[in-house]
């Protein structure tokens, strides 16, 4: 070998020591960069052809290859527990947000159930008490304003995690995106026989990152791409091609977001199904429709069976000077209650400003007249008649023609029924019907012969049919008038019948938002029933009963009861019931909170195992640059010597 | 096994941030006497805690229901001994005025202040204690007696709850015990009469007004032991209501107190355990080949 070869491949040497140095700094460079894994030169020996003594001689060395230094073993298994941790983390992170079942939280919903039920036990002391009543009115609206607002709270609680979903879906759309493509300039540089070790990095942290938000799945295809699916095997990277998302309003689940996707092959779109989605993404969709949901309709339930409860009492009691028929709550229902078939008022109902749209005209109701069964079938009603029984009058009330109409389309069905009737059964005919509607808005069916039906019933057809909601007044309350009145057409049966038939449409679905204090009960605090209807009396015997002994607290003792009765939407009294809430509540918050602890335990062990294979240390790296370090002076020595030996040489004469 | 630059600030943060944590919980028990104040916290304490609170609730409405009941009924005992008082005199005066050693203007005279008396009776049947009647069972509108002496109040008694769910009558039947209606003399007819005796000097009407007071008296009497019962079953209400309501707020209070020398102890070995662990992190931070070479 030459003096002159040395001296080449000193310099070569230098260059990979200078290489290998490079490496080192890079690695240094980014040892707090998350993801990073450390990467090692790796030297070779380089082998010329030349032969000394027999013996082939070395050419120094060269970078082989630099290489990731990473553990597939323990990377395979981070995305679960990734998926898990995120899930975890999505959820009790919501839950824990939630502060309405807080026990010492003031002006709770436990506070309020209870405050309400101690102002009534106040004025059982004294019903007669004006001061009294008016706190009652005070602690109703405080109790409905409890539930609107603690409903309310988990729905803006529902609507944040709608508002976070929408922003994640977007990540999800971009890091799956970044995974197909960095799939394409890693599958490229593996080509063309290159590492591409930073594009491996990257494509690591947004797979880790796609797991942690969506629970999806890795595994390597073999020509380097990296392929990933949701737990449910819906494909979301494909190697080079990534599924796309996207949100919209989900009538179905009150508006909230629904996810739908295009397949990889753009296809689409379609729903993702129910408990695809995992991950982060999973926990806060399952603390929006599982947990939160949940804790909503218990309200709901809590707030429907007490206001319903309530309602059935003070509906059928007596306040100052006889004032009956009252809710005490809105939006909730009220039942006919058996107990008080006597109850005083109007028979009939007042039709003239209540909405009228939900009315089924599919539904045919069955009239007794005059002991002859009369199918009404009411979609035969013309469209101008449909538009008048149809009509919305809760905003402006019926006109007088409007009323005129009414009742002439609901006579026109009737003797429609009472024509074919007759045209069958020429030996046993009956009148037609006479219908009317009063200045009070009541609607009357009478036969024209007589001028009352010897013998009157009505089978309501089912929900919604077109005579029971004629005969309740309001579908959104489920009130209804009774009377004992001698000059009643509609039997108290029948309206038990007509309230049943549309008060069943009642579900405590929304009742924790929707309950509100009956404002007429605000307005004029007499008409707070805290007595018997029994115990009122006709003060000037002019028929109308008109006097309520004011120190009657039995309908408050009867609706003191209700706070220790079994609920039958609830399952439990109204106490048991809030304690079941809270403490379920509290469990599933626990339940996240141990899945979390246990997901990250797993995935910081096993992370940590990671960062100590991967991960940079800089004492190993200055080792490792002191290394190359020596060997550049120990190669720089060998130009010096070489060229030592040539001076020699050169000076020989 | 390899220990990476990242894995010691890692760790760091870990061991830190969790010692943090169980300082703060500490803390918050410490500072706020809670050990409760979220449902994760302890989920079954935390629903028994709401539970037993509104049970406390409940029981001391009991307690206020009951207390206004036996003060009501106290006041009704006072008034019916006032009445049993004026009877008294009533009595004394128709047995002195019957006798043969007075003539009819002295019975005259007697027969005014008997007049007297009969309105202090219904001056006193018709108490009002915050705009109730007292005798007037559930009618509040109107006083039990008119000038006529007639009954204008309700038969049906007043209730008040002794526990929840659980009521009996709180006010005494004016007309069982004033009334002929009760099955007893009638006060106003008696009276009356008895006046009317007195003016007439009519010894024998007077001797017969004499038995239908002494009735009368057996009648306040039997409506001042009716008073008596009713209260003493208020003052077991009360007394069982107390026992049972700070029955709750213990049970509440166990489940949601701290237990502050333990809380405080836990705040103290957390402060250490911190500590130490910073000492340890920046000792682990110092240690490395860069100061060196």
């Amino acid at each position: 070998m030459s003096l002159f070869t040395m001296v080449h491949v000193a310099a070569n040497s230098m260059a990979t020591q200078r290489s290998k140095s490079a490496t080192i700094a890079h690695n240094l460079e980014n040892v707090n960069t998350p993801g990073y894994s450390r990467q090692r030169a790796h030297l070779r020996s380089v082998t010329s052809g030349r032969q000394i003594g027999g013996s082939l001689v070395g050419d120094g060395a060269r970078v082989a290859y630099v290489t990731q230094v990473r553990d597939q073993f323990t990377e395979a298994q981070i995305p679960k527990y990734q998926a898990e941790s995120g899930y975890g983390t999505g959820l009790s992170h919501v839950l824990k947000a939630v502060s309405i079942f807080d026990p010492n939280e003031p002006g709770n919903v436990v506070e309020a159930v209870s405050d309400y039920f101690q102002n009534l036990r106040e004025l059982a002391q004294n019903p007669g008490d004006t001061a009294l009543r008016t706190t009652v009115v005070g602690a109703g609206k405080q109790f409905a304003a409890a539930f609107n607002l603690a409903w309310e709270s988990l729905e803006e609680h529902r609507n944040a995690i709608d508002h976070t979903v929408n922003l994640e879906m977007n990540r999800v759309n971009q890091l799956s995106g970044r995974v197909a493509n960095l799939n394409q300039q890693i599958k490229n540089a593996l080509d063309a026989g290159v590492y591409p070790n930073d594009l491996m990095d990257e494509r690591l942290i947004a797979r880790d990152e796609l797991s942690e938000l969506t629970g999806a799945t890795a595994y390597n295809s073999g020509d380097g791409t990296l392929n990933m699916a949701f737990p449910n095997g819906q494909t979301l990277v494909n190697g080079l091609e990534a599924a796309t998302f996207e949100t919209l309003p989900d009538p179905s689940n009150d508006g909230h977001l629904s996810i739908r996707y295009y397949k990889t092959d753009g296809s689409g779109p379609y729903d993702l199904p129910q408990g695809a989605m995992q991950g982060r993404l999973g926990g806060y969709l399952e603390a929006r429709d599982g947990v939160i949901a949940e804790a909503q309709s218990e309200l709901d339930a809590l707030a429907f069976d007490i206001g319903t409860q309530i309602n059935n009492i003070h509906f059928y009691a007596a306040g100052k000077d006889a004032a009956t028929h009252n809710l005490f709550f809105d939006n909730v229902g009220v039942m006919v209650n058996s107990a008080y078939p006597e109850s005083a008022g109007t028979k009939g109902v007042d039709i003239t400003n209540v909405d009228h749209s939900s009315i089924n005209i599919a539904q045919q109701d069955t009239l007794t007249l005059d002991g002859v069964s009369l199918t009404l079938d009411w979609s035969t009603l013309t469209g101008a008649e449909q538009a008048v029984v149809l009509g919305d009058y809760s905003v402006t009330p019926m006109t007088a023609a409007d009323q005129t109409n009414m009742a002439a389309a609901v006579k026109r069905i009737i003797n429609d029924a009472v024509t074919a009737h007759n045209t069958a059964n020429p030996t046993a005919t009956i009148d037609p019907a006479e219908v009317t509607m009063g200045t009070d808005g009541m609607l009357t069916i009478n036969s024209t012969a007589t001028g009352s039906a010897s013998s009157f019933d009505i089978t309501f057809g089912g929900n919604n049919s077109v005579m029971a909601q004629l005969l309740v007044n309001n579908a959104a309350t489920g009130a209804v008038d009774v009377s004992n009145s001698s000059t009643d057409t509609l039997s108290d049966s029948l309206i038990a019948n007509a309230v049943t038939a549309v008060t069943t449409e009642f579900n405590a679905k929304g009742a924790a938002a929707a309950i509100a204090m009956n404002l007429d009960l605000d307005e004029n605090n007499d008409l707070i029933a805290t007595a018997d209807f029994a115990n009122v009396t006709d003060e000037d015997l002019d028929g109308i009963l008109d006097s309520t002994p004011n120190g009657d607290a039995s309908a408050l003792f009867s609706m003191l009861d209700v706070q220790n009765l079994d609920l039958s939407n609830v399952g439990n009294t109204a106490n048991g019931g809030l304690n079941d809430m809270i403490t379920s509540f509290g469990v599933e918050v626990n339940a996240a909170e141990a899945l979390l602890y246990s997901a990250d335990l797993s995935l910081n062990h096993l992370k940590s195992l990671r960062e100590s294979i991967s991960g940079v240390s800089i004492d190993e790296e200055l080792v490792e640059l002191e290394a190359s370090q020596r060997a550049y002076q120990g190669i720089a020595k060998v130009i010096t010597t070489s060229d030592q030996m040539m001076d020699t040489l050169m000076r020989i004469k | 096994m390899r220990i990476s630059d990242k894995m010691i600030f890692d760790s760091s943060v870990i061991r830190n941030s969790n010692h943090r944590s169980r300082m703060e919980k500490a803390m918050a028990e410490t500072s706020t006497g809670r050990r409760v104040v979220h449902p994760w916290d302890d989920p079954v304490a935390a629903g028994r805690i709401a539970y037993h609170n509104n049970n406390e609730k409940q029981w001391e409405g009991v307690i206020n229901s009951a207390e206004r009941a036996a003060s009501e009924l106290q006041t009704a005992d006072d008034v019916l001994g006032n009445i049993q008082n004026v009877l008294t005199r009533a009595y004394e005066l128709s047995v002195q005025l019957a006798n043969d050693t007075y003539n009819p203007e002295d019975r005259e005279a007697g027969a005014i202040e008997l007049a007297t008396l009969q309105e202090e009776v219904f001056y006193y049947l018709n108490t009002s204690v915050g705009g109730r009647y007292i005798f007037g069972g559930i009618e509040d509108n109107k006083p039990p007696f008119d000038n006529a002496g007639n009954f204008e109040g309700s038969a049906i008694q007043r209730r008040s709850e002794i526990a929840p769910g659980l009521t009996t009558e709180s006010s005494i039947n004016a007309s069982k015990y004033f009334t002929a209606a009760g099955g007893g003399v009638d006060a106003y007819t008696i009276l009356t009469d008895l006046n009317t005796s007195m003016l007439a000097s009519d010894k024998a009407g007077i001797q017969t007004g004499i038995g239908g007071l002494k009735d009368l008296i057996t009648q306040v009497s039997n409506a001042r032991a009716d008073a008596g019962t009713q209260q003493n079953f208020f003052d077991i209400a009360i007394e069982t209501g107390m026992f049972l309501r700070d029955q709750e707020n213990n049970r509440s209070a166990s489940l949601s107190d701290a237990d502050i020398i333990d809380a405080a102890s836990r705040l103290q070995m957390a402060e250490r355990a911190l500590e130490a662990s910073l000492t340890a992190s920046v000792k682990s931070f110092r240690l490395t080949l860069l100061d060196k070479i």
